[in-house]
């Protein structure tokens, strides 16, 4: 009896500590297993795949590091392919700190990337235009007048903006985020460039009846969706001298085990709930 | 609105461009003064027009966009699509509504810092208790603007710089002075060490990974140092060349440039920021939101109790999301044929079936019944009949 | 299922980098200070936040200041460099041809932005607190009228996704290779549960009238059992998120910082 009403009132900080434990056995020693890759997360690959070498995307990048477990393996995944597809990227942002992460972790791609493979260069090939605070407005003036509003943030005479008049001139939008802005983007797009998500698991509930509508091409789902594309990435480019695999694939075995101690959690915690109860004793 | 737009094009002074000048800073005092006593004026009205004078405002405002999107596109004098109002194209225009509306927004932030400006003051002029942590907060709040705007002050004075080198290239004899000498070399210095620093990653990450031995990584490094010297070779003797025709060539012009940014990124301060913006506001923005999910499992274990027929169903499902999304779960399914009877059964399956058969119309039609929502109080607002936002 | 198993066990020594004689931190002259004092820092701001986990207490309270003052601090930068300083100062002032810049005209009519976006300030005003409703109603009144737009271009594609065909034409199985047109029984009926459920969750919202007849009040049961559904697709995601951010930083402080494993 002691050990059920001992169990039912456990120290959350046992919890806590449990959850510690594994999550570093997992990280210090991650388990690899094949994956099964989603649908939606094919489709993004399949979209970025069939672009042309020197068309242009654009990349929303609203995410920081406070979503960072999951879209830093989705943005770093997404501009490595671009990279390799010899692809052409803008970044623009809805958050102030934003423009400061992307640009940290596209040069931490362009150092990973294979020497033999040639440089991209800041404003010939990428360019970050930086933060814009009021989302609505911003996408309402891009999408009305791209060439402007990127001229605002002086991008107007890099090499990159060179024949952009109108955003239906990039082949894509793909927004790498960790909150709703793809909201503002669906309601304002009118049709001008196809859209595609990278969004944090949180926001796939919601944003799957679009995926499901062709709203979005593709969309990438979390640590999960990470690791599906760095997966299709090893497929695509399995020479060893590419790095493929990272935090995408090296954060899901710690995440099943953390799963697993949520279920038992709940689990116990219901069962020793109904045993009390049956005993009569007060919980 | 021709005035507003022609901000982006070369140098054409009129009413509404000036250059640079006492007379524009006449004209931008005058403004001020004018916008000020009409404002002035109109906090003077009798209190019955504030709600018309408000709700008016904002009536236009949404009218702005209604217009854009009801009026049809038709064929501008450039020849693409635009939606005209008379002479106003709001393909022209909507930037620069877009930029006043950013620019509001931004002086609308700084609310919330005066607010914080408020408490935290406060606190430590009157010594109330923890004052000592507000003295902490403020003490960071103006180390970061402080570093943030020396770090952008150093951005301005790049490109100032970098203008410079190019237009004396574009000059009709282009020579070299001794600072473009000094940029060039910090500029040969950075094309080293980002050749390096390449070399380096592949086998660096081999060697972290036990998949290389020190020897091995130690050739690799060697190999990659006589790269990086015959690079500073090369350069440096293009740069001696030139400096001793005294001729600034489109190379060294090319490595000056590159200096100029590497000069501003290697300042005390500028590092400073990146160490403050980096190591610390990044690193505690993910850590203070990585701890929910440590109350979350403590709520699971303490609240999540399965006694109804609805948390059974949402315990089920959330259950077979989880699976669905990790490799090691879904690997218990792994081998049933997908294109078999059997393959129906698999983890991945099934949570794609239950996302797209049921939770695609279920959170439709809440999102629908909130778009519906949205709609109806945006008109409100429009009207003036939303209490609280343009009227009392 | 071996080769799983073996996985699970630790058959090495864990040796840390710092032990190899490389932590792969690029270090240079014009370094203010060496990259590792930097990771030692952001790892202690970190375990300081995490000792909250334990219990409140004073050096939680003091870095979680730090933190809201960088925050705020990056917050004021933010807004002048990115914002301010772009789309109004500089098109406000110009500036003169210096170095090799040219001229850029100043248009002085920007001004008028800064007395409108002050009576925001008004807001702490106890008799003109209605000023600051000016440039508030600018901004909601430019969302406000978005809105009619926006509703087109984001629902109308979902409603007309929803109606989906119900009936098939074919009573085989699904067949890839099928010619357009052929509606499949599965497939048909999946629709069917669709078009069901968007029915009935959407009757579960009907808060306007009284829901007397027996068939409205079981559809909006029915409507909330599987509104449980697409809750629980959030809360299974939820969890999710939240451990992955968790193991991340448990990844920054035990690979990068204290180097006890290969990084990624």
């Amino acid at each position: 009896m002691k050990f059920w009403e001992t169990l039912y009132a456990i120290d959350r900080r046992v919890l806590y500590a449990i959850l510690i434990v594994l999550a570093a056995w997992q990280v210090l020693k991650p388990i690899t297993v094949p994956n099964v890759v989603l649908p939606m997360s094919q489709s993004m690959f399949d979209k970025v795949n069939t672009l042309k070498e020197g068309s242009l995307v654009l990349v929303e990048s609203d995410w920081t590091t406070s979503t960072g477990g999951e879209s830093r393996g989705q943005f770093k995944a997404l501009v490595r392919h671009l990279i390799r597809r010899r692809v052409k990227f803008i970044i623009t942002s809805i958050d102030p700190l934003a423009p400061g992460i992307a640009r940290i972790h596209v040069e931490e791609v362009l150092k990973e990337e294979p020497t033999d493979v040639a440089r991209y260069a800041h404003g010939t090939d990428w360019a970050v235009a930086g933060y814009f605070p009021n989302a609505e407005n911003h996408v309402l003036s891009m999408v009305t007048n791209v060439a402007k509003t990127l001229g605002t943030k002086g991008i107007t005479d890099m090499p990159i903006m060179k024949g952009i008049k109108d955003l239906s001139d990039f082949e894509a939008v793909i927004l790498v985020t960790g909150s709703s802005s793809i909201n503002v983007w669906y309601e304002r797009i009118r049709g001008k460039a196809p859209v595609g998500l990278m969004c944090t698991a949180v926001m796939a509930g919601e944003n799957i009846p679009y995926y499901a509508s062709g709203q979005l091409f593709g969309m990438v789902i979390g640590a999960k969706g990470a690791f599906d594309y760095e997966d299709l990435l090893n497929t695509a480019y399995p020479d060893e001298k590419f790095v493929n695999y990272q935090s995408g694939r090296r954060y899901m075995s710690p995440l099943f085990f953390a799963l697993v101690l949520l279920i038992v959690s709940v689990i116990v915690g219901n069962v020793a709930m109904v045993v009390l109860r049956k005993r009569g004793v007060q919980q | 609105m021709n005035w507003l737009i022609a901000q982006a094009e070369p140098p054409g002074t009129g009413f509404w461009g000036i250059e640079p000048s006492s007379q524009l800073v006449w004209f931008i005092v005058i403004t001020l003064v004018v916008t000020t006593l009409l404002l002035f004026a109109i906090s003077r009205v009798p209190s019955n027009l504030r709600k018309p004078i408000s709700v008016g405002i904002t009536f236009l405002a949404g009218m702005f966009y209604v217009l854009e999107w009801l009026i049809p596109r038709s064929r501008s004098a450039a020849g693409d699509q635009a939606a005209y109002l008379g002479p106003i194209n709001f393909e022209e225009v909507v930037p620069i509504v877009s930029s006043i509306s950013q620019v509001l927004t931004g002086m609308l932030l700084a609310l919330g810092v005066l607010s914080i400006f408020r408490v935290h003051f406060g606190r430590v002029f009157k010594m109330q208790q923890d004052w000592f942590f507000s003295g902490v907060l403020l003490v960071s709040l103006f180390l970061m603007v402080f570093l943030g705007l020396a770090s952008f002050a150093g951005d301005e004075q790049v490109k100032r710089q970098q203008a410079g080198v190019d237009a004396a290239l574009r000059g009709p004899a282009p020579a070299m002075t001794p600072e473009t000498r000094e940029f060039a070399e910090t500029g040969i210095d950075l094309q080293a060490t980002q050749l390096f620093e390449s070399r380096r990653a592949p086998p660096l990450r081999l060697y972290q990974q036990r998949k290389m031995t020190q020897e091995q990584f130690g050739q690799e490094i060697a190999a990659a140092e006589a790269e990086v010297a015959t690079l500073r070779t090369t350069l440096t003797a293009s740069l001696e060349g030139a400096a001793t025709a005294g001729t600034l060539t489109p190379e060294v012009a090319e490595l000056a440039k590159q200096g100029i940014a590497a000069a501003k990124e290697r300042k005390p301060l500028v590092q400073g920021f990146s160490l403050l913006f980096e190591r610390g506001l990044l690193a505690m923005d993910a850590a203070m939101f990585s701890l929910i999910g440590f109350f979350i499992l403590s709520a699971a274990y303490r609240a999540f109790r399965i006694r109804s027929i609805e948390a059974s169903i949402l315990m089920a499902t959330a259950l077979v999301v989880l699976l669905m999304f990790v490799p090691i779960a879904l690997m218990l399914t792994s081998g049933l044929d997908p294109d078999s009877f059997q393959g129906n059964f698999r983890i991945d399956s099934v949570g794609m079936w239950l996302l797209s058969t049921i939770n695609v119309p279920a959170i439709r039609a809440i999102d629908l019944g909130l778009g519906l929502g949205l709609l109806a109080m945006a008109l409100r607002i429009m009207l003036g009949l939303e209490k609280g936002v343009a009227a009392d | 299922m071996i080769g799983f198993l073996a996985q699970l066990q630790p058959n090495n020594v864990l040796t840390p980098d710092w032990w190899r004689g490389d932590q792969g931190y690029p270090t240079y002259d014009w370094q203010i200070m060496h990259p590792a004092i930097g990771v030692a820092i952001a790892a202690f701001l970190t375990l300081g936040l995490y000792s909250l986990l334990y219990k409140e207490n004073r050096f939680y309270r003091f870095v979680e200041h730090i933190f809201v003052g960088l925050a705020a601090g990056y917050s004021i930068y933010a807004i002048w460099a990115e914002v301010l300083y772009p789309q109004w100062w500089k098109p406000m002032v110009g500036h003169a041809a210096q170095g090799g810049m040219p001229i850029e005209i100043g248009h002085w009519a920007w001004a008028a932005l800064l007395p409108v976006g002050f009576l925001a300030f008004f807001v702490f005003s106890t008799t003109n607190a209605w000023l600051s409703r000016i440039p508030i109603g600018i901004i909601i009144g430019l969302w406000s009228g978005q809105q009619l737009g926006a509703f087109y271009d984001r629902y109308l594609p979902q409603i007309a996704d929803t109606a989906r065909p119900i009936f098939p034409n074919s009573w085989t199985l699904v067949d890839r290779n099928a010619p357009p047109g052929v509606l499949a029984a599965p497939q048909a009926l999946n629709n069917l549960i669709l078009v069901i459920t968007f029915i009935v969750v959407l009757s579960y919202f009907l808060y306007s009238f009284e829901q007397k007849s027996r068939l409205v009040q079981k559809s909006a049961v029915a409507g909330r059992w599987l509104l449980m559904v697409g809750f629980g697709v959030i809360f299974g995601t939820t969890m999710m998120t939240r451990f992955v951010l968790f193991i991340d930083r448990a990844y920054f402080v035990l690979i990068e910082w204290l180097k006890l494993g290969p990084p990624n």
